[in-house]
């Protein structure tokens, strides 16, 4: 093998090593013991019909997430089925978002959603896609914004180093022209799944959005009791909300219909 | 001789209207009487024999300054019996201030009187004139004891006011009746439960008005109430009267007490303390003042204030006419009752509120008892918010109930009327309010009843295996426990930009490489090009010294391999498998002559040929062959340059 030949795979070698370098194996949690005796502890108050001590229970669990990081999916759900058993609905809703926001295929999450949002006496308005858009809206939130990302780095990474074993090699080696090939397709895959990426990262990190936890939570023009009150928000209910808050009240927008105005801080929670 | 008119006497008829105008303005301004209040007053209403009285006339006006010189006195008032007038004519004093833009101005009209005689001094009613205008003067009493003991107020005599204590006895003989401190109660027989405020006073006399320092009071155990304290620092002095003697006081401290048993209650004796600011003397030239707090000789004497015992006497509420509904609530409240829904389901739950509010004692106010709801189910212990005004119980707010109902069935139901009663102590009698009925329409729900409570999702799993109703129902919590937290998500760790770089980086490196690579390539190419004209003379005489040696057929075949190398050479292809057609074409091509490609067509063909058969070739005619070769090499490479310089490669 001539020196121009073992080149290229020097290459691709010392790329591999690059990606083994910026493995990161995921992190023991060290404090696993003591809050999987606290989730059971928990689970056996809601076993026990004691949903009020197992919603606080589960609080406390969620108000332990370092900074930084998420909580469970199933945490937030198991808290929002204590939420409904406890008859706040609101509040079951909201965490159930917030369980499908950290894991988007949690299939119970989307079932209790469902049911919670149908048990509310004035079922919140749900705005939807434009029919030829949905499988494309499903397919976006299918994956959290993280798997986008990852996706989308694995498809680069590949077809970068595809790029690469054919530009060392040409495309007159069989295995310079399956590079070829992969190049091209990755390349395109990495673009499709960088229009995914683009909006679902936006969705997560740029878009802040709540829920409505009262019933008739009164959206007003200003931020101030004495204003104009301008819409009736539904328990339930998913709004967008603006950066800024203004002496403890929100600017929000009703996504069905954009209508937008100021909503007392405690009326809502953040997903 | 001329007569001169002089225009310094002359008026003309605008400056007489002018001049008329401004006497009248002003006669009308002189004339018009001012806003004036008088009244009289002695510096003491209670002296010794000897001491003197002053007797104090004062005019307040809120207009103009007050013109001494219009003052007169048609009827002076006479001093009666044991007063004896010092002076004839009054001190005159006069002061103006602004407050607010107000202008208020004074004028006060002194007169010195000395008491000689104990009893009771009258000084007649008076009239005093101001700018025509007469007011009448108020009679006046004054009271001549003979020695400073009589002076006190009876209060004091009697226990009721306990006399001030220093450390200096003859002190506290000068300070007695001239400062004190008491307790003041809003009410000594309120009923059980019923707030009421209790207030420490500081008296002092009006000669000492400016001498206390440091008024603090140290409040006793309050047994027998719920006490809590009130903000006194804002209150201000006042004048007023005890036993006949003015005093300045001021309240130091204030309690709202709330009696929690019925009967005799004691606040016992306690104290509250000041400091009073006296002048001392010298005691040697090397003494000096200066330094003394105050400055000049004063300083602070720490003096106690005891406070007689107080006895309040709690009334227990009345049994008679106490309604049902009476949950020990005293004070005078409103009750309002609200539920947060008007539209439910068998699977929410209500909130009923219940609010008392208005002024009374909070801590009195008990939770409210529900009527008999069979429709509903109340399925927790009740919340109890409380909101006090100034944070004080005692004053007041708002204390409010949330129940959580649960509808036992569908249908429009009802909770019936919720009443509630408290004892209001301003009409003495119980007063019972009731809220109107709510009416909810409830619908059935999903029937969680029929779930297994809890569970797992094992259980789910096997129930929605068995084909049950699953899908319709909520599903269970998740029993085996996850991680306490999840990573950020990917695109926040750390190497994920390094991640996108590196094969980025890597491919930069391939194409680099390629580049230096293929530069490589046209260098050597272009090294070849050069060399192959010395090359091909190289091997001509290769085989020039074969064909000396008499070896011919090393002789052409070493030179079709040079003719042929330098060809390929030129053509930048292998010389391997280049047909002679190939080579002829190459070179018309190139620009070569079509003679001269021809020719080296068959140069090459007499080389093959005298390869194999080499008898047919002697060596004369492989020298010529020779030399011809070296012509058409050179011709040739000669039209390959010049090409080149033409196309520019």
């Amino acid at each position: 093998m001539t020196s121009q030949n073992t080149l290229p795979w020097l290459a691709v070698a010392l790329a591999l090593a690059l990606l083994a370098l910026g493995w990161t194996p995921a992190r023991a949690d060290e404090d696993k013991a003591p809050f999987a005796a606290r989730w059971n502890e928990a689970a056996e108050a809601y076993r026990a019909q004691d949903y009020k001590r197992a919603a606080s229970l589960y609080e406390a669990m969620l108000a332990e997430t370092p900074e930084g990081h998420r909580p469970s999916a199933d945490l937030c759900y198991n808290l929002g089925n204590a939420y409904y058993h406890s008859g706040r609905t609101g509040m079951a809703v909201w965490m159930y978002e917030r369980a499908l926001a950290i894991a988007p295929r949690h299939g119970d999450a989307r079932q209790n959603l469902a049911l919670a949002r149908a048990s509310l006496a004035t079922p919140p308005p749900r705005p939807e896609p434009f029919f030829l858009f949905k499988p494309l809206a499903l397919l976006l939130r299918y994956l959290t914004a993280g798997e986008w990302a990852a996706l989308f780095a694995a498809l680069f990474v590949g077809s970068t180093l595809a790029a690469t074993v054919w530009i060392l090699l040409g495309a007159r080696s069989p295995l310079g022209r399956l590079a070829r090939i992969l190049t091209f397709v990755g390349c395109g895959s990495a673009l499709l799944t960088g229009a995914f990426l683009g909006p679902r990262y936006y969705e997560t990190e740029r878009e802040r959005c709540g829920v409505v936890v009262q019933d008739g939570a009164t959206v007003r023009a200003g931020p101030g009791e004495d204003e104009e009150e301008y819409f009736q928000s539904a328990e339930g209910e998913r709004l967008l909300v603006d950066e800024a808050s203004v002496r403890n009240w929100l600017k929000v927008t009703r996504p069905s219909d954009g209508r937008t105005g100021y909503l007392p801080e405690e009326a809502l929670r953040l997903i | 001789m001329e007569a001169h008119r002089n225009d310094r006497y002359s008026f003309s008829f605008p400056s007489i209207v002018f001049a008329l105008g401004c006497a009248v303005a002003l006669c009308a301004t002189q004339g018009r009487s001012a806003d004036l209040e008088v009244t009289a007053k002695v510096s003491q209403q209670v002296a010794t024999i000897g001491s003197q009285i002053d007797y104090t006339i004062s005019l307040v006006s809120h207009d103009a300054q007050i013109d001494s010189r219009q003052i007169q006195i048609p009827e002076m008032p006479t001093f009666g019996e044991g007063l004896r007038l010092g002076s004839a004519r009054p001190q005159t004093s006069s002061r103006s201030s602004n407050l607010n833009g107000q202008w208020t101005h004074e004028l006060d009209l002194t007169w010195l009187a000395v008491a000689t005689k104990a009893g009771m001094a009258s000084i007649s009613n008076g009239r005093i004139a101001y700018r025509g205008e007469t007011y009448d003067l108020t009679p006046l009493q004054v009271s001549i004891v003979r020695n400073a003991a009589e002076a006190m107020p009876p209060e004091l005599a009697s226990g009721d006011i306990l006399p001030a204590q220093t450390n200096d006895a003859s002190m506290d003989q000068q300070l007695r009746g001239k400062i004190f401190a008491r307790l003041e109660v809003s009410k000594t027989d309120p009923y059980l439960q019923e707030p009421i405020t209790v207030e420490c006073v500081l008296y002092r006399d009006m000669s000492m008005a400016n001498q206390v320092r440091n008024a603090s009071w140290e409040p006793p155990d309050w047994k027998g109430f719920f006490a809590a304290e009130q903000d006194a620092s804002r209150e201000r002095g006042r004048e007023t009267t005890v036993g006949g003697r003015r005093y300045v006081a001021n309240t130091i401290g204030r309690f709202s007490l709330t009696p929690n048993q019925a009967g005799k209650l004691t606040i016992p004796l306690h104290a509250a303390q000041c400091a009073l600011q006296v002048q001392r003397r010298r005691s040697s030239l090397f003494d000096d003042p200066f330094f003394d707090f105050g400055g000049f000789g004063a300083q602070l004497q720490p003096v106690r204030l005891p406070i007689a015992e107080t006895t309040i006497d709690v009334k227990p509420l009345p049994a008679d006419g106490r309604p049902a509904s009476f949950q020990n609530a005293v004070g005078s409240f409103d009750f309002t009752a609200s539920v947060d829904r008007s539209a439910m389901t068998t699977d929410d739950f209500l909130t009923l509120r219940i609010a008392i509010g208005g002024k009374g004692f909070l801590g009195s106010i008990g939770e409210p008892r529900l009527p008999d709801m069979p429709d509903w189910k109340l399925t927790e212990t009740p919340s109890a918010k409380t909101e006090a005004l100034n944070d004080n119980q005692a004053l007041g707010g708002k204390k409010t109930f949330e129940f959580l109902l649960k509808a036992q069935k569908p249908g429009a139901l009802t909770i019936p009327t919720i009443s509630y009663a408290f004892f209001d102590p301003a009409e003495r009698r119980y007063v019972e309010q009731h809220s109107d009925p709510f009416k909810i329409d409830v619908k059935k729900g999903a029937d969680r009843k029929l779930l297994v409570a809890g569970g797992d999702a094992t259980e789910r799993t096997h129930a929605r295996d068995s084909g049950g109703e699953v899908v319709d129902r909520i599903a269970y919590i998740h029993t085996d426990a996850p991680p306490a937290s999840i990573a950020p998500p990917f695109y926040r760790r750390a190497f994920y930009l390094p991640l996108h770089l590196a094969p980025l980086a890597l491919l930069a490196l391939a194409l680099a490489w390629r580049a230096w690579r293929l530069q490589a390539e046209r260098h050597r190419d272009a090294r070849e090009l050069r060399g192959a004209g010395a090359r091909a003379r190289r091997e001509l005489r290769g085989a020039a010294a074969r064909l000396r040696k008499g070896e011919l057929e090393q002789f052409h075949e070493t030179l079709a391999d040079a003719i042929r190398q330098f060809l390929a050479t030129k053509m930048k292809r292998s010389a391997k498998g280049l047909t002679l057609e190939e080579i002829e074409a190459a070179c018309l091509e190139r620009g070569v002559r079509e003679e001269t490609a021809r020719e080296m067509r068959r140069t090459l063909e007499l080389c093959d040929q005298a390869r194999y058969l080499p008898e047919t070739v002697g060596s004369e005619a492989a020298g010529q062959t020779l030399e011809q070769a070296g012509r058409l090499l050179q011709e040739i490479d000669s039209a390959f340059a010049e090409r080149k310089r033409r196309s520019g490669k």
